[in-house]
């Protein structure tokens, strides 16, 4: 549609309704955009909150080559014919990223990890990987946000800060919304905070529980105890740093709600104890449905990582770190995911989706991977330190902007993107599927013996 | 047999067919055909390993063996003797025989051990007689000894194994232990025993123990006399005698579980 402007410049504006924004796991679908179709912007992002804005607003199509090989200019086909011939040539290969990415693209990432023989992991492996493991080891008593909505009266979050990573949590799905048995809102709902200190976050807590730094297991394990019936101890401010009186108060407004729900974030997941906090945590909401209804769920950070572990999972068995080397998947955190395998210098060959371990991976595993003994693939919608360190670069589109798709909403929802304008780049799906094409061809030339398996 | 390593692989080596069972009962020539994985290439032993027949039963390996994985693995009887540092999972599911490491391994050593014998000289990586990912349960039997210090998750839901260290562990030692002994010489780290259901972790130093355990006494249990014995007699582990003749405090947990496991302290 057109219309004009302030300084009466007619514009081609498009307006899409419902679009959904990728950057987080909420994957808050209520946006409307507007977009100016000349420039190839996007003007406004109504009802976005400010890192949705941030996401939308900021995007632009870069002036860059769709494909880089050494950092110089080579077609599409030339840069994954490369990137297939050294990943062939590669004995231990991994691949690793895919939180940013829809979940057509990564159903390719499994079958092309399998072909080459490598391994295929995702962001998960250092945000919720321990809650993966710990999913195994417990049980996961889970639940949709629909359900949160309509039926929570004790919402619980735990070592997260959602007024900054997920700002909308609290209105759409946890706190305010106005549910099918909360109708006043907050006011049904008790909110407790548990962290090791007062953040943004705090200030929508009735209760704030500010705990000893690493002592949440110690507190779980406690509230665990007082399941089966053991009383709090009264040394329980120096082990956790609250006081008996308002651990017992917890337990019990614990046990005596409705519905309860804990969401729980990286100051769990990512501190001393890792699968065993995030294990304590499950088994704690699992043991509390002896006495009323009571789920948990991580609150996830990218937009798609929760169907990253989704797609590996429903392929392989495993939602991440999976090894393929030896023609069956193997699952073994710290064996096969990438930040080990990259610190110990194991890995010959990387092919980075949707991810930027060169900014963010502890050194050792920056200084393998950016090393010649390593030969780094990136596919990626923006130019980030990976991309530029990568012998092969490939730009793709934005996902949720550029390109459609289904992403997994932290509560392990699919929903459909509405993309706001075209870009010149490949999509994700695109190129990876031409690349899992070319794996496969080699991988049959080269007798690997699963190179007919066939995929879902 | 003695198999020295001559190349050292550049990716990881899994190399489950060194065992005695499968190496002492063939030739020369013919082990240097078996076949091992260089990542997710199949490769010979003779690729990485120089083979000399020496006459003996004891299999000898020798070399820098970080990279290599599963040495010993489903071993039921015989013995392995290594010279150098190991890669994860060595003896893994052992069933029996004897593997002695002259150095440090990696993490998982022995998943799924369920008899036989291992004893390092130096220091161990994570999950040591640890169960697999998913698995409620570990090993089931066996002895694992480690002079040096061991990370975390040392014994995470063994039954019926001993395992003896002589210098520091990490965290969660022993945690959700079904039964068995753990010996720590050395510090111990936090969450000690979590979710252990029977079993005895004894500690040499004070350690910080959970509040889902209950103190019972302080005493001087005979048992330890006999297995401070063995330890002397088996190990090169210094006990002292006042260690041996001396008070321990007894807590008893996980409440979570069973509340069957003990805790023993030494009370200095």
């Amino acid at each position: 549609m057109s219309v004009a402007s302030k300084d009466n410049k007619i514009i081609n504006e498009k307006i899409v309704e419902n679009a959904t924004c990728t950057f987080c796991g909420c994957c808050c679908d209520d946006i409307t955009l507007t977009v100016d179709m000349d420039k190839k912007v996007i003007t406004k992002a109504k009802d976005a909150c400010v890192l949705g804005k941030s996401w939308f607003l900021n995007h632009v199509i870069e002036d860059k080559p769709i494909a880089r090989i050494d950092g110089k200019e080579v077609s599409l086909d030339e840069a994954i014919d490369e990137a297939a011939k050294i990943l062939m040539e590669a004995k231990f290969p991994i691949l690793y990223g895919m939180s940013d990415t829809i979940c057509e693209a990564q159903r390719q990432c499994a079958p092309i990890m399998d072909d080459c023989g490598g391994t295929i992991d995702t962001t998960t492996s250092v945000c919720h990987g321990p809650s993966g493991m710990a999913f195994q080891g417990v049980g996961e008593p889970t639940m949709t946000l629909g359900e949160v909505k309509n039926r929570a009266d004790f919402v619980m979050y735990w070592g997260g800060n959602p007024a900054e990573a997920h700002p909308r949590h609290f209105a759409r799905y946890a706190v305010t919304p106005e549910g099918m048995y909360t109708p006043n809102g907050k006011d049904d709902r008790t909110v407790v905070i548990v962290d090791v200190r007062h953040t943004k976050t705090a200030g929508v807590a009735d209760i704030f529980l500010q705990l000893k730094p690493g002592k949440d297991f110690e507190l779980l394990w406690m509230l665990r105890a007082a399941c089966k019936g053991v009383d709090i101890p009264n040394d329980c401010k120096d082990i956790c740093g609250l006081d008996k009186e308002v651990v017992e108060d917890l337990f019990q407004r614990m046990k005596n709600c409705t519905y309860g729900v804990i969401f729980f974030g990286m100051g769990l997941t990512m501190s001393r104890g890792r699968h065993f906090n995030s294990g304590a945590l499950m088994a704690l909401a699992t043991d509390l449905n002896e006495f009323t209804h009571f789920v948990a769920k991580p609150a996830r950070g990218h937009g798609n990582v929760t169907g990253a572990d989704n797609v590996v999972s429903w392929q392989t068995g495993y939602p991440f770190g999976v090894n393929f080397s030896r023609g069956h998947p193997r699952f073994n955190p710290g064996e096969f995911t990438t930040v080990d395998t990259l610190s110990r210098h194991e890995a010959d060959a990387a092919l980075i989706i949707a991810s930027d371990p060169v900014a963010n991976f502890p050194k050792p595993a920056i200084d393998h991977i950016t090393s010649d003994k390593c030969k780094l693939i990136s596919i990626d919608t923006k130019n980030t330190p990976t991309s530029e360190a990568a012998h092969v670069s490939i730009q793709t589109s934005t996902y949720g902007i550029n390109t459609g798709g289904t992403v997994y909403r932290m509560d392990d929802v699919p929903i459909s993107l509405r993309p706001a304008f075209d870009s010149p780049f490949p999509s994700d799906l695109e190129v990876l599927t031409k690349l899992r094409k070319k794996v496969n061809e080699l991988s049959k030339k080269a007798n690997r013996p699963y190179a007919t398996k066939k995929y879902i | 047999m003695k198999l020295e390593l001559h190349t050292k692989p550049e990716v990881p080596l899994e190399a489950e067919s060194i065992t005695p069972a499968v190496i002492n009962k063939l030739k020369a020539k013919e082990i240097e055909k078996l076949k091992i994985y260089h990542g997710n290439r199949e490769v010979n032993i003779a690729d990485f390993f120089s083979i000399s027949d020496n006459k003996s039963e004891l299999l000898e390996v020798s070399g820098d063996m970080h990279k290599i994985k599963y040495l010993g693995a489903n071993m039921k009887s015989g013995e392995i003797q290594i010279e150098g540092d190991v890669g994860a999972h060595l003896g893994s599911a052992m069933s029996g025989g004897f593997i002695k490491v002259n150095g440090n391994t990696g993490d998982w050593i022995a998943p799924e051990m369920s008899g036989g014998r291992i004893h390092i000289t130096g220091n161990s990586g994570h999950c040591v007689a640890c169960a697999y990912r998913g698995a409620s349960k570990g090993t089931s039997g066996g002895e694992i000894i480690i002079e040096g210090n061991v990370k975390n998750e040392l014994g995470h839901g063994m039954s019926n194994t001993t395992i003896l260290v002589g210098g520091n562990t990490g965290d969660f030692t022993g945690v959700n232990m079904h039964s068995g002994t753990i010996l720590v010489l050395g510090e111990a780290g936090i969450r000690t025993g979590a979710g252990m259901k029977r079993g005895t972790i004894v500690c040499k130093n004070n350690i910080e123990v959970l509040p889902t355990f209950s103190y019972d006494c302080i005493y001087n249990p005979v048992y330890l006399k006999l297995f401070f014995k063995y330890v002397k007699e088996n190990t090169k582990f210094k006990i002292e005698e006042k260690f041996i003749n001396g008070s321990f405090h007894r807590w008893s947990g996980d409440a979570i579980e069973m509340n069957r496991g003990e805790l023993l302290i030494y009370s200095a």
